[in-house]
């Protein structure tokens, strides 16, 4: 038995090696673009990374913009390669485009140091709404001298907007929200799903980013029920998933799963230790606000990301479903709003009308 | 060599298989009979087999759509619940197939509870109701409009029962629906396979539905009135019902399906899914999916006789 799960092992981490096979470089930054990659330090020390596209020339007053990825991902998420990339394709529209990377994942410290800081741990959305967030808007403007950031946030992304708006957080010119739920009971077998994945609520962390390049070559040949819950496949070639899969998907916080456990137990979303509600206080967010829910998003489906939209103080808010229902070409999952091949054709060009509605006025 | 011997093999068994299949069970036989409603007007319902002793269930196409819907040259929900043993009927609403007049929701309803009236025989119908049709039986059952033959239960599929998250096509129906849902694009600019066919495949009897199916222009203001007044809940379920929703159903968006769940409503059990890929179907289900869609029959039938079934046993 011993010798068979060694076996095991050295077959996954053999498979691993053959992950840059599948594994896209950013490659050159495109013309008239250029790309850096700079780093913002929060209050507690973690070293976060900023991947930036810089268009060649600037447009006067045009905020820059942060893009703030979700659970179990890094900023490639929004720069899988050059022909996939949101990050790419506002830059050239003239952007001056910032993508993070949370703490834990990308090219931001990975685990908790515990040497510079014995309380360190896997990070909480509290990490992120209180250190994460405020010291890359900092890092951000400090760079641009721009006095408010436009804030992109899918998933996770953009619950940690809502958290930190909803506090009073200060620095975000226009908000764009997508495929954030702020309720949870799908009706579906997602429930069934996520129960199955209780155990996983006593680990300090999950491996996932070594876990899923050791399995990329069997990906490749095997389809998993994995894709059709997180995207809708009719969006993207199967390659492009693949090279996703080997630079996007990172290590999974255990107090996440706890948190998020919560927020499913009682259906509402709030701090880990439950004090905060987060989803009774959007009130008080009062920017301009996009927020979007993928038709057939069965992550966050538009009856659990809705109730966000409603709940958002600002006199400025629009709502759109990304579906033809919506008028766009396509209906979008969760994940192929931005890993995708149809996107750019007809989303994304949403985005980007509503941050140039609401730049400031020069 | 082995290439050979393994398609000769193949073919062989394939060959095999044919010879000892059973044969196909026959879709049980249908019945016209003409049905007067209470104004006079000449209603057609239909009788698939001749299952005396089973639960009566009455099949309610949607506003504007033909008993087809049901049927599918045989292998429609109708058949399907009929080799189950249940007494099985389908009444066409006025203006659709052999159905005189022009649909109204109100005489609809009047309409249902002459056939439940027709079909009960002393026993307590099932009404398996698809779009505007569940929310307009369950809306009359709260106001006691269904008369003395009170329902044993209802399958609701693709009904709403509350607002859309987002746009749904159903408000841009008004004034331009009666260029009909056929597959040919209308004038009307809407894309009918958008709006309720995107994302399935469908047998080949579905396309001639599509083109017969004609929304009246009341069947467009009470699509269009959908969770803005329409339908009013009742205070307390009187029956069980089965609610489902096409994930990609773009007329009644799922949300709206669910609406009945996330009400809580006091009294008998009400039990939701969301038909998708996520939850173990071939397929996302569109509005006419949920009814005509080839992997219907795979999918929904057997969950929709599980609970009528669990209606009989009560």
């Amino acid at each position: 038995m011993k010798r068979l799960a060694l076996a095991g092992l050295a077959a996954l981490a053999a498979a691993g090696c053959f992950h840059r096979l599948y594994a896209p470089d950013r490659g050159p930054a495109g013309a008239s673009l250029a790309m850096e990659e700079r780093y913002a330090l929060a209050p507690d020390g973690w070293k976060l990374s900023l991947v930036r596209y810089r268009p060649e020339r600037l447009v006067p007053g045009r905020r820059p913009i942060l893009l703030v990825h979700g659970i179990i991902t890094n900023s490639r998420f929004f720069d899988v390669d050059p022909d996939h990339s949101f990050q790419r394709w506002m830059a050239r529209r003239g952007f001056d485009t910032w993508a993070l990377s949370l703490r834990a994942t990308g090219g931001s410290d990975h685990f908790p140091d515990h040497e510079k800081d014995p309380g360190a741990a896997w990070p909480s959305v509290e990490d992120f709404v209180e250190k994460d967030l405020p010291a890359a808007l900092a890092a951000v403007r400090a760079a641009t001298g721009a006095t408010a950031v436009d804030y992109l946030g899918h998933s996770l992304g953009g619950i940690i907007a809502y958290a930190y708006l909803g506090g009073g957080g200060e620095g975000v010119g226009s908000l764009v929200v997508m495929g954030s739920p702020v309720r949870f009971r799908w009706h579906t077998r997602v429930e069934e799903i996520l129960r199955t994945g209780e155990p996983l609520m006593s680990l300090e962390s999950l491996p996932l980013r070594g876990l899923s390049r050791a399995t990329l070559p069997l990906m490749a040949r095997l389809p998993t029920p994995l894709e059709p819950t997180l995207l809708n496949e009719d969006n993207l070639d199967a390659a492009v998933w693949r090279a996703y899969v080997s630079v996007g998907v990172d290590d999974l916080s255990g107090n996440l799963v706890r948190q998020a456990g919560r927020w499913i137990k009682e259906n509402r979303l709030v701090s880990a230790d439950g004090k905060v509600d987060y989803g009774g206080r959007l009130g008080a967010v009062r920017v301009p606000a996009l927020v979007v829910a993928g038709k057939v998003d069965n992550v966050a489906p538009p009856w659990l990301v809705r109730p966000g939209f409603d709940a958002l103080g600002s006199p400025d808010k629009t709502w759109l479903i990304a579906g033809e229902v919506g008028g766009l070409a396509a209906d979008y999952g969760h994940l192929d709003m931005f890993v995708s091949d149809s996107a750019p054709r007809d989303l994304w060009p949403r985005l980007e009308a509503f941050l140039l509605a609401h730049e400031p006025q020069s | 060599m082995t290439r050979a011997v393994a398609l000769g093999l193949g073919s062989g068994l394939a060959l095999a298989s044919l010879l000892f299949a059973p044969p196909a069970a026959a879709a049980p036989r249908s019945y016209h009979r003409k049905l007067a409603a209470a104004d006079g007007t000449a209603l057609a319902l239909y009788r698939h087999g001749e299952n005396e002793g089973g639960l009566p269930v009455l099949l309610l196409p949607e506003a504007g759509f033909p008993r087809e819907a049901y049927d599918l040259d045989g292998d429609g929900l109708a058949s399907g619940l009929a080799k189950r043993g249940f007494d099985v009927y389908v009444l066409e609403g006025r203006g659709a197939g052999r159905s005189a007049g022009t649909f109204d929701p109100a005489t609809a309803v009047d309409d249902a509870r002459v056939a439940l009236a027709a079909i009960a025989k002393g026993r307590r119908p099932a009404v398996v109701a698809h779009g505007l049709l569940g929310s307009l039986v369950l809306e009359a059952a709260g106001e006691g409009k269904l008369g003395a033959a009170a329902l044993s239960g209802l399958v609701a599929l693709g009904s709403p029962f509350g607002p859309a998250a987002g746009p749904t096509f159903a408000e841009k129906l008004p004034g331009r629906c009666d260029r009909g849902l056929g597959f040919s694009r209308p004038a009307s600019g809407l894309d009918p396979l958008a709006m309720i066919a995107r994302g399935n495949a469908f047998p080949a009897a579905a396309a001639a539905l599509l083109a017969r199916a004609r929304f009246s222009p009341a069947a467009c203001a009470l699509a269009a009135r959908a969770g803005h007044g329409f339908p009013r809940l009742p205070g307390r379920l009187p029956f069980p019902v089965l609610a489902i929703a096409g994930m990609r159903d773009n007329l009644f968006a799922p949300e709206q399906t669910l609406a009945l769940a996330e009400a809580e409503l006091p009294g008998e059990k009400v039990t939701v899914f969301v038909a998708g890929r996520v939850s173990g179907f071939s397929e996302e289900y569109s509005h006419l999916g949920l009814v005509a869609a080839s992997a219907a029959r795979g999918d929904l039938h057997g969950r929709i006789a599980d609970f009528l079934t669990s209606l009989e046993a009560r």
